[in-house]
């Protein structure tokens, strides 16, 4: 089922807040699974428009992801067409997806619970 | 190989001015990225793309503006990222104070050894170009720009004042010359 964005500026803001601190874990979360490239990455969390407001932000966040050492990327050849970039997880970012997952769960559960009953 | 179609090339060298303030290196790597994006979905229609088909790969991509948003300086602060003295206005200010008292300490001994401002002005100069370009370590350049500018205006100021004190004070006292008295008349 594809999600519609909610409508309106307000929520448009605070989804585009809500992405910016949790899409990196999101994109690490998918490659704990294994090496991926960004085609097939924008695919896996651009299934519903929630997560991705558009497929290019990945990069640079992929980018960014680079620099702090938590992705590594090696190019690899395809059998139906160009070379891709695979990213794959290093243990550092390994680490920081354990960290986001520690924070994550009680995280929720308090907005959860502090949202509870509120239209 | 399939030719670059044109809307592609734009979308590519809109991106690429549009990450102006981004890192060389990763500025690069960011385009490059998306544009592999571009030929991998070109190349996954298994036909000769039609305009209408880059189109829509573009549009799902998202706009120029949207993916440099991604990268935008008011995004969460990498914490690799280095911080800067000169980060905050506050320490803009700090510096330049700092900047100003070394000129005050500067400018009698600049009156005497010209090279010491002519060092500051080239230091200023390398620092502007090398914040500019926003490479390796421009947050250093930028606070050697901030506290170096303080130090060339403050010691022009006050070496130009000495100067016209001294020469004010040579013009006013000029030269000694003995008191003749005058002979008593016959």
């Amino acid at each position: 089922m594809r999600h519609m964005e909610p409508d309106g500026s307000d929520a448009h803001a605070v989804l585009t807040q809500l992405r910016r601190g949790t899409l990196e874990y999101c994109v690490l979360a998918h490659l704990d699974r294994g090496p991926s490239y960004g085609q097939d990455i924008a695919r896996a969390l651009g299934g519903d428009d929630i997560l991705f407001g558009s497929e290019g932000t990945l990069y640079p966040l992929l980018t960014r992801l680079r620099r702090r050492r938590w992705v590594d990327t090696t190019w690899q050849e395809s059998p139906t067409g160009p070379p891709r970039r695979y990213h794959a997880l290093t243990d550092e970012g390994r680490d920081a997806l354990r960290s986001f997952v520690a924070v994550w769960e009680p995280f929720r559960t308090g907005v959860d619970h502090l949202l509870k009953g509120i239209a | 190989m399939r030719t670059v179609p044109p809307l592609v090339a734009a979308y590519l060298a809109d991106l690429y001015r549009r990450l102006s303030g981004a890192d060389p290196a990763e500025r690069a790597d960011i385009v490059d990225s998306v544009r592999e994006h571009i030929d991998v979905a070109l190349d996954e229609l298994e036909h000769e793309p039609t305009s209408d088909d880059v189109r829509r790969v573009l549009a799902d991509l998202g706009t120029v503006d949207a993916v440099a948003a991604a990268w935008s300086p008011d995004a969460p602060p990498d914490p690799t990222v280095r911080r800067s003295v000169t980060d905050s206005p506050g320490g803009i200010v700090l510096v330049a104070l700092g900047g100003s008292m070394l000129g005050l300490v500067l400018a009698p001994v600049s009156l005497a050894l010209l090279v010491i401002p002519l060092a500051v002005l080239v230091l200023a100069v390398v620092a502007s170009v090398g914040w500019v370009r926003k490479g390796a370590g421009w947050k250093a350049w930028r606070t050697i720009f901030v506290a170096t500018v303080p130090v060339l205006l403050v010691t022009g100021v006050v070496t130009v004042g000495l100067t016209a004190v001294f020469s004010t004070t040579e013009s006013v006292g000029g030269d000694p010359q003995p008191i003749v008295s005058a002979p008593p008349a016959p």
